[in-house]
This record gives structure tokens, C-alpha cells and sequence, in this order.
């Protein structure tokens, strides 16, 4: 087949082309480092690192959002331990107002104390988060939560928690209801105080009456009791009404002061000289024992003059029971606190795994294998070097350099 | 998929409270491309040469567009109708004016088409390329959700409240406060729990809740309720423990709309399919619709190549049949030159020698 050289040269230079694009599309590949450049060089790959960067995407913005709410968790739990240490601050004070040798003058001075203490568990409350809220806001609040009222301090926000993040939920705020609103009063299960006299109303009661304890949790009815003393001393009876069933009578015994009476799974104890008519009120735990309310009650009650011993007794008791039972709901959500930063320490790591699964993912679908890369272009180029080379030599050949005419 | 993604995501925001003061419905972010519907040069036209019949497409159900364009003719079989042809996959369906196809409505206006008119639908080609941002102002993205829920204090079971937001413009918070409270276990299914809902307005609807599933949008449940909210729910219930829902005071606070946008990354809303029994088959989710498209892309672009280099080589071949045919090789021209040449000598060399024979004979004769 006869040749014709005009087509030579042309096919010689289309091969030269088309060498010399292939070795600049692997020199563009090593320098950018992927293999894909765009989605026709390989379509499934393509798709197999779109999804991986989508991937890697979401665990990005759900490791912001888990940032912001460990920011928030550590600030709250550290708010939560320093109200811890002024309530037991409190606390003291208020086991030292028991001493029997105080006087009403002393007992001011404490009240004073604790009244100062107050202000300073108000702010730690409305704590900001540093980014414009509040850490016990619950659900949102455009004011500082806690607003010191006339009727004592008042919870403006929602209850609840703010949740963010993309693919798990991680709280952003804390139930200020719950941690400050909601202890339960009394020791958990029911509520003991001292009424009035029946016979005398004017009178408050001689005796006093403890916290009481469970006796056998399974005989608890949840019902609202009265226990009635009758008669003078020593020869006294006691009988345990409940109001719910109308009134009817539970339990009637002699009444010693200081031994227990024990009915339906609770167990009491009467102190000091109660008189003949005096009453004390049973009622169930509900959870509205407020924080501020119970220092603002301390305050009163040991401002308050020409108390007997029973009272103050009595009112110390409560009070001193009553700041136990806070500070416990206090402690209980900051261990829940705790435990959500430990969640978030789990989250973390378990994230940073699906990351690397993913970047690994479609690091395998676009990246450049860089031996294999480096070999093909070195062979590429070797290739276009041979093809000059031959290209130089052949075209040399001519008839007309053997003819001299 | 930009259609679909834009309506849902301005849906979205619709449903959420912004944080303009006082705050209202979040304006939409997105703005794409109108649908259009083009004429074909032989329709009917009118004395000055307009065209007679025009098309206008509404979308009203963005999930369900199709990626594809349509042929609108009057149906010969029944007056009155048309049929559509689904370039992309050539179905043919035969439908009246007004009836929703593939997510979007057509309707005619000015004359009755004629027999042989026929146009080409293209509800979302322009979609994608005049996709723009209609929002400038970042106060105007509804993060927060109009409703709040909260679980009351006396509540003894292990509730919480998960999220909270509206789901379609059904939602009125002028209903609120709600008030959802638990009872025993369904007598028809043990795992599930009865529950009533009461208005604020009195009135009471009654369900029954199954973990996992959300409260306030069950149109297909008998009684049907379908208030525009979904509030999902953590832990288990106990009888008589209630929940609170409220219109949101606070929503600068609130997020409850912007974990519903968080949703819309794994909700498969683009291009669900009406089956032939009614049923809606499942659609995409965003990111399997982008990356399934860009692979298409890139397959047909890979098929392409491999055709340009098939055509290409049969091109180089067909050129050097022709130049073989009718092109010159320059050695083999040297060399018949040089032929040619020589043959040419050799014939002027006979003419030499011709010339000197008669030289000799004329003077032989001329003695």
C-alpha cells in the first residue's frame, strides 16, 4: 500500500498529540494529588466521594454543635458546685442556730448571714452562658430566668432544655425549673409539720416533730394523716387520723415523747412537751420545695422574736431538712450533668472514628495511588521521548538527501 | 432537584418564626426559575401572528416532579382531554385540564388547541439556572418553631421532650396551650398507650401513641389529627402524666424549626413517583438525587469520549485510505522524477542521434 507522506507527517503529529495530552493529564493528576477530576474520568468513584464528603459534612457540624453544648455543660456544672458551697455555707449556719444557748439577737445575726448568702445563689442562678443566654434558662428566656419578686423569687423561662446537633442531641441548657423549682419536699415520700392546737388555735405546738423515716416502703399509701396527742402528761395518747378515708382512725397508743409512732410504713418521732390538743399534719412529698423560698423561710422564722423551744426546734428541724432536700436536687442534676459531659467525651471519639471511616472512604474512591502515578508518568515520558526521537530520525530520510542533482 | 429542594426548604421556613420583632413567618430563601411551556411553530396561530393557545404551569407538588420534559397534544380518542408524553421515559397518559401530573398543573387559555397543536412542557429546566437567594438578611431565617412543649412537674414516667416543630400550615398557635395527657395501654395493641389531646378551645381528640412515633400528625388515624405539628417523645410514659404545649415566648431561645431543616437531609422528597395503583413510590434524599445525578453526568460524558475516540480513529483511518489513495509520497516521486528524467535524456539523446543520421544522409545527397 503506497503511503502518501503528507499523511505521514499528519499521523506522526496526531501521535505526538495525543501522547503528549495523556502524559499532561497524569502531570495534572500528581500535582493535584486525586485521580478523578472530574466525573466522567470515573462516575461511580465520583458518587462514592460525593457521599463520603457528605458524610464528613454532617459529623462536622455535629462536632460544632457538640463543642457549644460541652461549653455550656462545663459552665453549668461548674455554677452547680459553687451553689453547692454556699448552701452547705447555710447549712452550718443553720445547725449553729440550734445551739439552745442562743438568743434571738444571735439568731438575727444568722439570719443575716444567710440572707447574704441568698443574694449571692440568686446570680449564680441566673448565670449567663456567655453567648447571650442563660445557663438555667430551660426552653428560653429573654430576661435573667430567676426575677426576685414580692412573692418570692419566680422562674420566667420554659421548662425543659434546648437540644442541638445534626445527628445526636446534645443539650444546650439546663432545666432551671427542675434544678431550683422542683425539689421534693418533706424527706421524699411525705412531709411532717406541726399545726396549730386543736383546743387552742392561737397556740402552736409543745412538741416536735422529726423528719420522720420508711418503715416498710411497701405498706405507704400516700394518704394525708393527722396525728392528735390527748390527755396532760405523763399519761398521754396519741391517734393517727387519715384524712383521706374520712378521718378514720389508724392507730391510737400511749404517747411517750421521744419514742416512735410508727403506722403504714412511716415512722415519726414526737418530741419535747406537746399538750393535750396538740396536732401535727402527714402529707405526701410533691415536688415543689423551691430553693429561694426555703431560705427566705429560714430568714423569717429566725428573725422572728419570743419563740419557745419547741418552735424553734421545730422550725430549725424542718428548715435544716428542707435545705437537705435541695441541695440533693441540686446535687442530682449535676450529676446528670456530669454524666451528659461523659456522653459528650463518647460522642467525640465516636465521631472522629466516622470521620476517619469517611475520609478514608473517599480518600480509596479519588485519590491517586502516588507509586503507581509516579511509574505512569515516567513511562508516559519515556514513551514521548522515544516518539521525538524516532519522529527526528525518520523524517530525515528522504530520497533527496542520497540525490544531488 | 433544585426545585424540589428549594420548595421544601422555603415550606420549612414558612412553618417557623423568625427573628424580626414581633417575629412572623420566615420568608423564602430560595427563588428558582418559572416553568414554561413552548408552542410549536405549526400550531394555530392568530391574525397577527401570535400564538392562539397559550400554556401556563403551576408546580403544586414539588415532590413529585420528574426530571423530564412533556408533550402536550388534545387527545384524538376523547374530546375534551389531552395526553401527555413524558420525553424522558415516553409514557402517555391521557388527562384532563386541571389534573395534577408528575407535581405540576397545566391550563389553557385563549382558544380550544387544535387537533394537530401540540407544545413542549418544561416545568423545571429553568429551575437550576435561575436558582437564586432571595434572602439577605440573616434575621429572616426561621430557626425557631411556633409551638414549645414541656413535660409537667408531677409526671412520673421517664418522658422528655425530643423535638418539637411544625410540619405543615395546618399549625395554629392560637390553639395553644395544649394539653396531652396519657392513660392506660391500648386494648387493641399492648405496646401502644391512649392518650388525649384538648385544646384550648375545649375540643378533645383521642390517639394512642407508640414509642417512636410523633404526636400531632396522623391524618389517616381514625379520628384523624392533624394539627401541622409533630412532637416526638423520649423515655415512656406513665399514666396520667401530661405534657404542655405552648405558643413559643422566647424565640430567639428557640431551635425547634432548625432541627426540622436538619430533617430535610434525610427525607427522600425528590422525585417520588406515582405508581399505576395510586401508591407514591419512595423519592431521593438530597444528597443521593445530587450524587446519582453527577454520576449520570459522568457516564454519559465517559460515553461520550469513548465515541469522539472511536469516531476519531475511524476519521484517521478513512484519511489514510483516502490519501492513499489520492495523496503523493515524496520518495516515490524523487524517484519516478528521476525516471522520468532519465527516459527524457535517453528520448533527447535518440533525437540527438536521429539528427546527426540525417545530418550525415542531407550531405551525402548535397555532393
Amino acid at each position: 500500500m503506497r503511503l502518501s507522506t503528507a499523511n505521514t507527517f499528519n499521523a506522526s503529529i496526531a501521535n505526538l498529540q495525543q501522547r503528549q495530552q495523556k502524559l499532561q493529564e497524569t502531570q495534572q493528576q500528581l500535582t493535584s494529588g486525586k485521580k478523578i477530576a472530574s466525573a466522567s474520568d470515573d462516575p461511580t468513584g465520583a458518587a462514592r466521594a460525593e457521599r463520603a464528603l457528605v458524610s464528613i459534612g454532617r459529623v462536622d457540624a455535629n462536632q460544632r454543635a457538640l463543642e457549644a453544648s460541652r461549653n455550656s455543660m462545663t459552665l453549668s456544672e461548674s455554677a452547680l458546685g459553687d451553689a453547692n458551697e454556699l448552701l452547705q455555707q447555710m447549712r452550718e449556719a443553720m445547725v449553729a442556730a440550734g445551739n439552745a444557748s442562743y438568743s434571738d439577737a444571735e439568731r438575727a445575726g444568722i439570719a443575716n448571714k444567710i440572707a447574704g448568702l441568698r443574694d449571692q445563689l440568686l446570680s449564680i442562678a441566673n448565670r449567663p452562658d456567655g453567648s447571650g443566654g442563660y445557663l438555667f434558662s430551660g426552653q428560653g428566656s429573654a430576661n435573667p430566668p430567676f426575677l426576685d419578686q414580692n412573692g418570692g423569687v419566680a422562674f420566667t423561662g420554659v421548662a425543659g432544655n434546648i437540644q442541638t446537633g445534626n445527628m445526636d442531641n446534645f443539650p444546650l441548657s439546663i432545666n432551671g425549673e427542675q434544678a431550683w423549682m422542683q425539689a421534693p419536699t418533706g424527706n421524699g415520700n411525705f412531709e411532717t409539720m406541726a399545726l396549730k392546737n386543736a383546743l387552742n388555735p392561737l397556740a402552736s405546738a409543745k412538741g416536735w416533730i422529726d423528719a420522720g423515716r420508711v418503715s416498710n416502703p411497701s405498706a405507704l399509701t400516700g394518704h394525708n394523716y393527722y396525728i392528735g396527742v390527748n390527755g396532760t402528761a405523763p399519761t398521754q395518747t396519741y391517734s393517727v387520723y387519715d384524712s383521706d378515708l374520712g378521718g378514720a382512725v389508724v392507730k391510737t397508743d400511749t404517747f411517750t415523747p421521744g419514742k416512735a409512732i410508727s403506722f403504714d410504713g412511716i415512722s415519726t418521732t414526737i418530741s419535747g412537751a406537746p399538750v393535750d390538743g396538740d396536732q401535727f399534719q402527714i402529707k405526701p412529698s410533691t415536688n415543689t420545695l423551691k430553693v429561694f423560698d426555703v431560705i427566705d423561710r429560714t430568714v423569717a422564722e429566725l428573725r422572728t422574736p419570743l419563740r419557745g423551744q419547741a418552735e424553734i426546734s421545730q422550725s430549725n428541724s424542718g428548715r435544716i431538712r428542707d435545705l437537705d432536700a435541695v441541695m440533693g436536687n441540686l446535687q442530682n442534676v449535676r450529676s446528670q450533668v456530669g454524666e451528659r459531659m461523659n456522653n459528650l467525651d463518647g460522642t467525640e471519639s465516636r465521631m472522629a472514628a466516622l470521620k476517619q471511616y469517611s475520609k478514608s472512604e473517599q480518600s480509596a474512591a479519588e485519590d491517586l495511588d502516588m507509586t503507581q502515578g509516579i511509574s505512569e508518568f515516567q513511562n508516559q515520558q519515556t514513551g514521548y521521548d522515544t516518539a521525538l526521537k524516532t519522529y527526528a530520525m525518520v523524517q530525515r530520510m528522504t530520497l533527496f538527501q542520497y540525490i544531488n542533482v | 432537584m433544585a426545585a424540589a429542594f428549594s420548595a421544601r426548604v422555603n415550606d420549612q421556613q414558612a412553618l417557623g418564626l423568625d427573628l424580626s420583632n414581633p417575629p412572623g413567618k420566615g420568608p423564602p430563601i430560595f427563588a428558582v426559575g418559572a416553568p414554561r411551556s413552548l408552542p410549536a411553530t405549526t400550531n394555530l396561530r392568530n391574525p397577527d401572528g401570535s400564538f392562539a393557545v397559550n400554556v401556563g404551569l403551576t408546580i403544586n407538588n414539588p415532590k413529585q416532579l420528574q426530571a423530564s420534559s412533556y408533550k402536550l397534544q388534545a387527545d384524538p380518542a376523547a374530546p375534551g382531554s389531552y395526553q401527555i408524553t413524558r420525553l424522558s421515559d415516553g409514557l402517555v397518559r391521557s388527562v384532563a385540564e386541571g389534573d395534577s401530573v408528575d407535581g405540576f398543573k397545566f391550563s389553557l387559555g385563549g382558544a380550544t388547541p387544535g387537533p394537530s397543536d401540540s407544545f413542549l412542557l418544561e416545568p423545571v429546566s429553568q429551575a437550576a439556572t435561575n436558582m437564586k437567594r432571595s434572602l439577605d438578611q440573616a434575621t429572616g431565617i426561621a430557626a425557631a418553631s411556633p409551638l414549645t412543649a414541656r413535660s409537667e412537674v408531677g409526671n412520673k414516667g421517664t418522658m422528655t421532650v425530643d423535638s418539637m416543630y411544625a410540619v405543615n400550615s395546618n399549625v395554629d398557635p392560637g390553639k395553644a396551650p395544649i394539653k396531652i395527657a396519657f392513660g392506660d395501654a391500648d386494648p387493641a395493641d399492648a405496646s401502644k398507650l391512649l392518650y388525649t389531646l384538648t385544646l384550648a378551645d375545649g375540643t378533645i381528640y383521642s390517639g394512642s401513641w407508640k414509642a417512636g412515633q410523633p404526636i400531632g400528625n396522623s391524618p389517616n388515624a381514625s379520628p384523624p389529627i392533624d394539627l401541622g405539628f409533630e412532637l416526638k417523645l423520649n423515655g415512656l410514659p406513665r399514666k396520667d402524666d401530661q405534657i404542655t404545649v405552648e405558643a413559643t415566648k422566647f424565640t430567639s431561645a428557640n431551635n425547634g424549626n432548625a432541627k426540622a431543616f436538619l430533617n430535610i437531609q434525610t427525607e427522600t422528597f425528590v422525585g417520588q413517583r406515582l405508581q399505576a395503583d395510586g401508591s407514591l413510590a419512595q423519592g431521593a434524599t438530597i444528597n443521593d438525587a445530587y450524587a446519582s445525578a453527577m454520576s449520570d453526568i459522568g457516564s454519559r460524558v465517559q460515553g461520550a469520549t469513548y465515541l469522539s475516540s472511536v469516531s476519531t480513529s475511524v476519521a484517521a483511518n478513512a484519511e489514510a485510505e483516502r490519501s492513499g489513495q489520492s495523496g503523493v509520497n515524496l520518495d516515490e516521486e524523487a524517484s519516478r522524477l528521476m525516471q522520468y528524467q532519465q527516459g527524457y535524456q535517453a528520448a533527447a539523446k535518440v533525437l540527438q542521434a536521429a539528427q546527426s543520421i540525417f545530418d550525415e544522409l542531407l550531405k551525402l545527397a548535397a555532393r
